[in-house]
Parts: C-alpha cells; structure tokens; sequence
C-alpha cells in the first residue's frame, strides 16, 4: 500500500509538468500577451489626445523600452528555457509577479484562497449532510409521494445552472424581500463587529451563495447515494442479514449503508479540486473576491503569472485529489488494497 | 413416524404485480421431521425459493404476501407472528443458507464479525470473549483451517467453497431446529459440491435438525434427502419418500423428469428426452391441473382438478387425476 501511494507521489511530478507545459507553451503560442496590454492601455490614453493620423508608428514606448520590457517578463528566451525558469521559480515557491497589479502572484492567490477555500469547503460540508440523509430517505421511500416531489426539485434544482439559481435568489430573496445582502463576502462594518456578529454576517452573506453552489452538485450526490442504497438493499448479503435475525433497519444501518456509501467515497477527491477552484460565474454575481473570479479576470487581461499560478494550485489540488479519492476507496473497501500482491 | 416439527398446510402466496396478482404458491403443503431432510425439487420459477422465503416471512414487502395458509412451527403459527417474534426465530431456531456464497457475504466485514454478529442476536448472556471462542469454534466444525486466521479476512479473500462453509457456520451457529438449504451447492463446482453436502449430512446427524433442501438437482436429491415433494407451477404435484419417488412416480410431470436424466449407459446417440412444451406463464395459469398443457395423459376432466393430492400410500401423495391409469413406461 505504501508502495502504491510514493509511485502515486512520483507520478503527479510529470503530471504536473505536463500540465503546465502545456498551459505555458498555449500562453505563449495565443495573440496578445501582457506587452500588448500594456500597449493598447498606453495607446488609449494618449490616443484621446492626440490625433490617430500618426498611426502605428507613434508607439508610447521606443524599441529599448519594449526589449527591455520583454527580456523583464522572459518573452526574450525560448519558450522551454523561460518555462524552466519559471518552473524552477515555482519550486522556490515563487510565483513571480501579476502583470496587472505588480503584487507578487502568491499573495494575490492566497489573500482570495481563504474564501474560496470557505466556500467549497462548506458546501461540501453541507452537500454531503444533505445528500447522504436524503438519498437514504428516499431509497426507503422509494415510490413514494416524498421520493417523487423530492425528485423533481433535486432535477429542477440540477437542470438549472448555479448562476442563475443565484440571480433569482438575489432578485427575489436579497432585492424584493431584502433579507439577504446582494452580495460581497462580508458586509462594510465587518471590522468593527464582535467575533460572534462577524460569523453571523459571513453566514448571513455566504447563504445565497452556498444555494447556488449547492443546487448543481445536489442531484449528483444525492441520486448516487439513492441509487447505490437501493442496489444493495436488494443485496444477497442484506437478505443474509436478516435471515440471521436483523431487523430491516439494522440490516440497513449495519451491512447496507458501509457498502453504498463506496461510490460516494470515490467521488470524494474530485469534489474537493473543484469546488476549492470555485465557480467564477457565482463569485461575479454575488461579488465575492475569490479565486474563480480572480482566475477569469487574469484570462481576460493577460496576465499569465495569475493564469499560471492558479494553475499550480488547482493543478496539485486535483492531482492530491486523486490520491486522496484512492484512499478513501481502500478505506472503505477492504476488498481494495492498492499494490498489494496476492 | 416421529411428530412433525413444522407443518405447513394449505401455503397460499401471492405477488403483486403491474399485471396484477399472480399466485405463485396454491395450497402447498408438506411437514418437516427432526433429522430428517425433505427435498423441495422443480424446474426455474416453480416457487422452490419463494417456499423458502415465505417460512421466513422474508418475502420481498409490498410484493408478496401470504395470502393464506398456516405455518406450524412448535405450536406456534408462522403467518401469525410479529415482526419481532420472527426475528428472535430467525438465524436462532430457524436459519438458511444461500444459493450463491460469493454474494450472500457482506464484502466490507470480516468473516469473524460475520459470525459473531449472530451470536450478538440470539446469545446475549455469553461475553464478548465467549463469542468470538464461539464463532472460531463453529469455523472449525465446518472444517475450515486455519481458523483464527480466517476470522480477519474479508469474504474476497476465500474461495467459493470456503464461503459456503461459512454461510453454513452463519447458519448453524445457534442450533437451529431447522435448517432451510435454497440451492446451496448450485454455484459450487462438483467436487466441492460433494464436501458441502457431506458436511452439511454430518452436522444433521450431530444437531439432529429438520433440512429443507431446494435444488433442481436430482442427483443431489438422491443423495440426501429422505422424502421429496415436487413442484410445478406453484403447486406440490408428488409428495414421496426418495425411494418411492426414483422406483415409482406417478405423477406424469415426474416421470417426464426422471426421464430425462440422461442414461449413462445409453449409447450416446439419439437426442435426448424433454418434455413438451413450456411452463404456463402465472399470468394466464390453466385451470385445473397446471400440468394438462404438457401433459401427454390429459383429459377433459383435468380442467377440474384442484390442490387436493390423491394418496397411494402414507406417505406418496399425487396430484394428479389419472395416476393409477398411466403404465409404467
């Protein structure tokens, strides 16, 4: 078992340069870079000034400036020899600096980590509370009024995107009914409140966004939890059960529910990489500064050091992921041990 | 002959179905003896299992139900009993064994904590300690090796035949007075077939417990049991000790099985003997006898025919109108 898992660890280090080699190479090969940017922005300010007559030769910037600028960013070295630089960077834990902001990428990355990290840690807290219960429930009830109804909200609820679950809620239960703030991670007095008024207020603005992020991921969860319930209570092994003398509900709680509860474990990994990069489109609307919207932003304006860098994170996360869904199958199926010879 | 242990008289079992309701179990009957095994036979979907199933009331809710009849076990009537009281009953004085070993274990526990649960059910003056002796020591009485070893691994980890000896110490951990077998040697290859049917003898002899043995396997049959009741169709059609019933059947259903054992000292050639037709679905069962349809001796007054079976002996009973009319072939 140890075994399996150092060769897992060995392995996510190609992984990882394959990744972001190929992220890197595609930031490079694309039109438009940062330069550019910085390009246009000039040209805008100064264009409203003078006239366009002067046209493309009119650069704010002299040849130098440019050369200068692009041997400061590493444009001036091969693709795979600034890519090693940046690589080795990265091993330093040096995520170089934001071209928009000229703040060092790390400190851009995890000032926004801790309410990424808020929000998909919660709502994977809470889709797993509410998942496991609910599909139980509803494999029991299977057929029933409850199973029914409860079906079609969860489909409802999955059919619709998450961003426009948030919009309604925001228009309805923040806008029209104003118990809810519109949107931000905490309100304007934040500072001033005591311990237990600020947890209140990041609840109270976090439970808007929670819905939306939980509307897409509930019927997922809970129709696998159903589904698996169901398949095992129809097991030989649950009939076993009760023809030695368990109760229905013991035969359920004592041999059922460890086995259904297999295919959530594998899930599990991939859960945790995907909501802690977050959902870029829900942060925008409710105006939360986390990393998805941080992401999108740097795609749109350039900037590769923040491309990149949130790369690294989600890359290792998903990577860590991996290996954890993998223990958490061993851990709840015996009938998995990973490079054990038999 | 000694007094019946349990007796079940006029089984009614029905299933309800988007079709609407079948009646997969008409008036079955049959008594079990201390010691002694019946031999429940008959082809797929003949209500073999579901016999099995409905003694321990484990018919799948809301599906099937038992619609009428009585179940005597000790004076005490089955059908009548409360959830509870069947499951102080079940793996205690009435337990089963399975027809597939590979999934009738619970693949995320321990062989031990599978055994030992029962005693948690039904053996709660003994300590924690007792019952693990308890468990390791029924290990070893359906000879498995290595017992102690045994406890901690997981079901993937024995073979098929290993398995089935654990169902059967499953089975047998409290003593039952009887034993329900559904198909237990069917999924085990023949050599290990032969063990688990010796095993399964041996401790019959030391427990002195009533086996109600299903299979579809004649051989099987002969080997084991002592008397054997026939089904077809939901119905008990030939109720007889295994001497009478190999040397003698009447029942034209029967015979066409026994028929169609292949001979081994035939030739080889020739196609071998079937009988026509196939088994009536339960949806539109002819009236009558359920056979008439197959049934190369049937007549116009088989249409009249009820469960009642017609008695040529104490202990040979025949469902059929025609018996005595029909040669030997």
């Amino acid at each position: 078992m140890q075994g399996y898992f150092t060769q897992r660890l060995l392995l996510t280090i190609p992984t990882f340069i394959g990744i972001t080699l190929l992220v890197f190479v595609l930031t490079r090969l694309v039109p438009g870079g940062p330069i550019e940017r910085m390009l246009a922005e000039a040209q805008l300010a100064s264009g409203t000034a003078s006239s366009v007559s002067d046209g493309f030769g009119s650069q704010s910037l002299s040849e130098d400036q440019l050369d200068q600028l692009k041997a400061y960013y590493g444009f001036d070295q091969p693709i795979i020899t600034s890519y090693f630089q940046w690589l080795w960077k990265v091993v330093q834990l040096d995520l170089g600096e934001s071209t928009r902001y000229g703040e060092s990428v790390w400190d851009t990355i995890t000032e926004r980590l801790p309410i990424s990290i808020f929000y998909g840690v919660t709502t994977m807290i809470l889709t797993y509370l509410l998942c496991i219960p609910l599909g139980i429930f509803k494999a029991l009830k299977h057929g029933a009024p409850f199973d029914h109804i409860s079906s079609a909200i969860v489909f409802i609820s999955y059919a619709i995107p998450g961003y426009v679950i948030g919009i309604a809620c925001i228009a309805y239960f923040a806008a029209n009914l104003e118990w809810f703030p519109l949107g931000g991670f905490v309100g304007d007095e934040f500072e001033y409140l005591s311990t237990w008024d600020k947890i209140i207020d990041i609840l109270h603005h976090a439970t808007l966004p929670l819905i939306a992020y939980m509307a897409g991921s509930l019927a997922v969860m809970t129709f696998m939890m159903k589904n698996s319930l169901m398949e095992n209570l129809s097991a030989d092994y649950v009939r076993t059960a009760t023809a030695k003398g368990l109760s229905f509900k013991q035969a359920i709680t004592r041999h059922a529910l460890r086995n259904s509860l297999i295919p959530l474990a594998t899930h599990f990994g991939q859960n945790i990489s995907v909501i802690l990069s977050g959902s870029f489109l829900i942060e925008k609307i409710f105006n939360i500064d986390g990393i998805g919207l941080l992401g999108y932003e740097a795609l749109v304006e350039r900037d590769y050091p923040v491309v990149m860098g949130i790369l690294v994170i989600s890359a290792l996360l998903y990577l860590i992921g991996n290996i954890l869904s993998d223990l958490c199958v061993a851990w709840a199926d015996p009938r998995i041990r990973f490079g054990e010879k038999r | 002959m000694s007094k019946a242990l349990l007796t079940v008289s006029d089984l009614c079992v029905d299933f309800e179905t988007e079709h609407g309701v079948l009646n997969v179990l008409d008036h079955v009957s049959f008594n079990l003896y201390p010691g002694k095994t019946l031999g429940l036979v008959g082809e797929s979907g003949c209500g073999k299992s579901v016999t099995s199933l409905a003694l321990m009331k484990l018919l799948q809710k809301p599906y099937g139900c038992i619609r009428a009849g009585s179940i005597l076990f000790k004076g005490q009537d089955l059908v009548q009993c409360d959830a509870k009281q069947m499951q102080d009953l079940r793996g205690n004085r009435i337990a089963m064994i399975f027809q597939d070993p590979m999934t009738a274990l619970n693949p995320v526990k321990t062989i031990g904590s599978q055994i030992v649960e029962v005693f948690n059910l039904h053996r709660q003056e003994l300590t924690k300690k007792e019952r693990y002796q308890c468990a390791l020591e029924m290990l070893r009485k359906v000879g498995i090796s290595d017992a102690q070893f045994r406890m901690a691994e997981f079901p993937h980890q024995l073979s098929g035949g290993m398995r089935q000896r654990v169902m059967i110490a499953i089975a047998l951990s409290c003593e039952p007075d009887i034993l329900i077998a559904d198909e237990p040697t069917t999924a085990l290859d023949v050599t290990i077939q032969a063990q688990i049917l010796d095993l399964m003898q041996d401790l019959q002899k030391e427990n002195g417990m009533a086996m109600l043995f299903i299979t579809h396997d004649l051989g099987v049959i002969a080997e084991l049991c002592d008397d054997v009741a026939v089904m077809y169709a939901g119905r008990v059609i030939e109720k007889a000790s295994v001497i009478d019933l190999f040397s003698q059947a009447k029942h034209p259903y029967t015979k066409g099985l026994l028929d169609s054992i292949p001979q081994l000292f035939n030739d080889g050639k020739g196609a071998l003997k079937t009988i026509e037709g196939q088994v009536p679905s339960l949806l539109n069962m002819p009236t009558g006898c359920r056979f008439r349809n197959r049934c190369q001796y049937s007549q116009q007054d088989c249409k009249s025919l009820d469960h009642n079976l017609d008695t040529h002996s104490e202990n040979h009973q025949i469902n059929c109108k025609h018996w005595r009319e029909i040669k030997d072939a």
